[in-house]
C-alpha cells in the first residue's frame, strides 16, 4: 500500500500538469463545498473547476503555488470526509441523500460513465498489482459508483467482510454490500454483516432480517434478486424461522414458487414453520409448485428429513391427474379423483348429523393424489416390510405416522375412493387400532373398520351418482351389526372411537356373550366369511 | 396409448384377481364380449373351475371410462338365471357373471368384485 504522503505528492503533481482550459466558477472551499457543487452540477463540472484552478505556469510561480494550495485543500477535505462516515446518519439516509463529505453514487450519464471507467481502472490496477484488501479499500473510497464493482469482490472471505465493515462503519458497509451484489451477500451471515458493534441494533438476528428487507427496499433490489439473496443466506439463517423468511419474501413481493424455493436450503428448515405461508396462498399458486418437476426434485433432494417431503405433498394439495386420455365433458369425479376440499363439502353436507360437531376433522390438506414414485415413497414409509410392487392398494391412510395422511394412487380406485379415505379422517382410528392388534388378519387393516367406513361412505356416494363396489363382505357384516345396534350408535362408536359402546350394545341387544362376539370378530378380521356368517347366524 | 402403461395396468388386473388377492383359483380365457366390442383397448377373461363363475377384465383409454359399458353389460346379464356385477378400478373394468343357483359361485362373485375393487 502506498504511503499517504506519496499519494498526496502524486496528486499534487497530477494537478499541476493538468491543461489550462477556459476560466470557470470558483469552487467553494473544502470538501463539503465540492460535494455540494457536484450534486448541483455533476462530476464533470467539478473536474473542470479543479483543472481551472490548477493552470500551469512556470515552476515556482504564483500559479503553481496557488495550484498547490488548492490541490492540498481538496485532497485534505476529501480525506477528512472519507475518514468520518457518520454511521447514524448513514443508516437513515437514502441513496439520494448526501451527508457532508460523502460521495454519492452517480446518476446515469456522461459523468457516471467517467467514474465507471475510473472505478474499473482502479479495480483493474488492484487485480493486476495483486494489491491486498487494505489497498483496495483505500481506493474504494475514491470510487463513487459502487455498482461498477459488482462481481469484483466474489473472492472475499468472512474475515475480509469483517475488515471492510470495520473500515467503512457498519451501516455504510451494508449499502456497499448490496451495491456490490448478492454474490457477496451469499458469503456473509447476518452476524458477519453487523455483529461488530454490540450496541448496533443490526446485530440482533431477528432485526437482521428486517434490516435486510429495509436495505433491499432502499436499494430497489428486485423481487427476484431478493429471493436469490434469501436462498443464499438461508443455509446460515438458523436463528430465523423458515416461515419468517417466507413471510419476508412474500411481503417483498416475491412470487410463491420463488419464495418456496428460496427457503428450501434453510439450515433449520421446518415444515410446520412454512405451513401458515403455504395455507395462505391460493391453490393455483400451490399448483405452480407441485407441478414443477424441477422444483419438487430439488425439494426432495434438499429436505434432510424424508418426512418433510412427504408432509409437503398434502400441504400443497398434490392432485396428479391419471394417466391416459380424458373424457370430454366429464363431471368432477368421473374422470379423476374427487379433490380433498370437495370431499369435505360432500361429507359435511350429507352427514352433518354425525360429523357436524366434530372439531378439526377434515380431508383438505390431508390427501395427496400421486404417481408411482411418490406413492412408493409413502407406501414404504408406512409399510417398510411390504413390497409396493406386489401389494397394490388404491389408497391408504398412513396410520402409523403422526399426521395420518391419505395417499391415493392417480391411476387406481373409483370416483368414491377419496370419499372413503376422507371418511377415515373424520373417524377415530380407535376401532382399527384395537381390532387389528387383538385380531390380526392377513392385511394391516381392520375389516370391521373398513366395513363401517364403507357403510358411511355409501350414505354419501349414491347422492352423487357414484356406484361403489369396494369391501362387499366387510360392508355386509357392518350393515348387519348396524341393523342390530342402530345407525346412531354405530356412528357414535365409529366417529368417537367407542368400540365398547358398539360391542356392549350388540351384546345387550342379542343376548350373546363376549366369547361369541370375539369368535365372530376373529373370523371377520381373518376374512373367513363363511365362518363369520355361521357365527353371526348361530353364535357358534 | 403408452404401451408400458397398458402392460402395467393389465398386470395390475392380474394381481387383483390372483389367488393371493381374491382367495380364488381362476383360470385364464378370452374376454366375453371382446374388448373392441365395448370400446375397450385390451382385456382378458377368467373362469372359476368347477363352478359357474366367469369374469372379463377390460382396459379402457381413460380413468373411469368403463363406467357406461359396465352398467350396460350388467343390466343385460343380471337376472333370474345369472347374477352379474361390475366394478371399476381406474381405467380397468370387471364384469363378473355367476350362475344364480350356484351358491358357491355367487359367494365367489362378491369376493371377486371386492378383490378387484382394491383396498382403500
Amino acid at each position: 500500500m502506498r504511503e499517504a504522503h506519496q499519494s498526496d505528492e502524486t496528486e499534487r503533481v497530477q494537478a499541476r500538469r493538468a491543461p489550462a482550459p477556459a476560466p470557470a466558477a470558483r469552487p467553494e472551499q473544502g470538501g463539503a463545498g465540492l460535494v455540494r457543487l457536484q450534486r448541483r452540477a455533476g462530476n464533470a463540472v467539478v473536474v473542470r473547476a479543479l483543472q481551472t484552478k490548477l493552470t500551469v505556469g512556470g515552476v515556482g510561480d504564483r500559479f503553481e503555488r496557488e495550484a498547490d494550495e488548492v490541490a492540498d485543500q481538496v485532497v485534505r477535505s476529501l480525506r477528512a470526509a472519507m475518514s468520518d462516515p457518520q454511521p447514524d446518519d448513514a443508516v437513515r439516509r437514502r441513496p439520494g441523500d448526501i451527508p457532508p463529505g460523502q460521495i454519492q453514487a452517480v446518476a446515469p450519464g456522461p459523468a457516471r460513465d467517467e467514474f465507471v471507467s475510473r472505478s474499473r481502472a482502479l479495480t483493474g490496477r488492484v487485480q493486476r498489482n495483486g494489491d491486498g484488501l487494505d489497498t483496495f479499500l483505500e481506493k474504494l473510497k475514491e470510487t463513487s459508483d459502487l455498482t461498477s464493482l459488482r462481481g469484483q469482490v466474489t473472492e472475499w472471505k468472512g474475515e475480509d467482510v469483517e475488515r471492510a465493515a470495520r473500515h467503512f462503519g457498519i451501516p455504510r458497509f451494508q449499502d456497499i454490500v448490496f451495491a456490490l451484489g448478492h454474490e457477496l451477500l451469499g458469503k456473509t451471515t447476518a452476524t458477519e454483516m453487523c455483529a461488530l458493534d454490540p450496541k448496533n441494533p443490526l446485530a440482533v438476528p431477528v432485526g437482521s432480517l428486517a434490516q435486510r428487507v429495509d436495505i433491499a427496499k432502499r436499494w430497489k433490489v428486485s423481487a427476484g434478486d431478493f429471493a436469490t439473496h434469501l436462498a443464499l443466506v438461508a443455509p446460515t439463517e438458523g436463528g430465523t424461522p423458515t416461515g419468517a423468511l417466507m413471510k419476508a419474501a412474500r411481503e417483498y413481493g416475491v412470487a410463491f414458487p420463488a419464495r418456496f424455493e428460496a427457503v428450501l436450503g434453510h439450515r433449520s428448515f421446518s415444515i410446520d414453520s412454512i405451513k401458515p405461508e403455504v395455507e395462505l396462498v391460493s391453490q393455483p399458486e400451490r399448483d405452480q409448485v407441485w407441478q414443477d418437476k424441477r422444483l419438487m426434485a430439488k425439494a426432495k433432494g434438499l429436505l434432510n428429513n424424508p418426512n418433510d417431503y412427504l408432509d409437503l405433498l398434502p400441504m400443497l394439495r398434490v392432485f396428479t391427474p391419471p394417466t391416459g386420455a380424458t373424457i370430454a365433458g366429464a363431471q368432477p369425479g368421473w374422470d379423476k379423483h374427487i379433490s380433498s376440499d370437495q370431499v369435505d363439502i360432500y361429507i359435511t353436507q350429507h352427514l352433518s348429523h354425525y360429523v357436524g360437531k366434530l372439531v378439526g376433522r377434515k380431508a383438505q390438506g390431508e390427501i395427496s393424489v400421486v404417481g408411482d414414485e411418490d406413492w412408493e415413497f409413502a407406501f414404504r414409509r408406512q409399510w417398510p416390510t411390504l413390497d409396493p410392487t406386489l401389494v397394490k392398494p388404491n389408497a391408504f391412510v398412513d396410520v402409523d405416522q403422526p399426521k395420518r395422511q391419505i395417499w391415493i394412487h392417480k391411476d387406481r380406485g373409483d370416483s368414491g375412493t377419496a370419499i372413503h379415505e376422507g371418511m377415515h379422517k373424520y373417524a377415530s382410528d380407535n376401532i382399527r387400532n384395537i381390532m387389528r392388534v387383538k385380531f390380526p388378519g392377513r392385511l394391516p387393516i381392520s375389516q370391521l373398520d373398513e366395513g363401517l367406513t364403507e357403510y358411511f361412505t355409501r350414505l354419501v356416494t349414491p347422492k352423487l351418482g357414484i356406484t361403489r363396489t369396494s369391501y362387499p363382505n366387510p360392508l355386509k357384516f357392518a350393515t348387519s351389526i348396524i341393523g342390530v345396534i342402530s345407525e346412531a350408535i354405530a356412528a357414535k362408536a365409529y366417529y368417537d372411537g367407542d368400540l365398547d359402546l358398539l360391542v356392549n350394545t350388540y351384546l345387550a341387544k342379542t343376548g350373546r356373550s363376549t366369547a361369541q362376539w370375539e369368535l365372530f370378530a376373529k373370523a371377520l378380521e381373518e376374512e373367513n366369511w363363511i365362518v363369520a356368517t355361521r357365527v353371526w347366524n348361530t353364535g357358534a | 396409448m403408452d404401451r408400458a402403461w397398458r402392460d402395467r395396468e393389465l398386470q395390475r388386473a392380474e394381481a387383483l384377481l390372483s389367488a393371493e388377492s381374491s382367495g380364488l383359483e381362476l383360470h385364464r380365457q378370452d374376454a366375453h364380449p371382446p374388448p373392441d366390442a365395448i370400446g375397450a383397448v385390451d382385456g382378458f377373461g377368467v373362469v372359476m373351475a368347477d363352478h359357474g363363475l366367469q369374469a372379463s377384465v377390460y382396459l379402457f383409454e381413460a380413468w373411469g371410462a368403463g363406467r357406461d359399458a359396465a352398467a350396460m353389460l350388467e343390466e343385460m346379464t343380471d337376472g333370474d338365471r345369472y347374477r352379474a356385477a361390475s366394478a371399476l378400478n381406474g381405467a380397468l373394468m370387471l364384469l363378473a357373471v355367476a350362475e344364480a343357483d350356484d351358491a358357491a359361485a355367487v359367494a365367489a362373485l362378491d369376493q371377486l368384485i371386492g378383490a378387484f375393487s382394491g383396498m382403500e
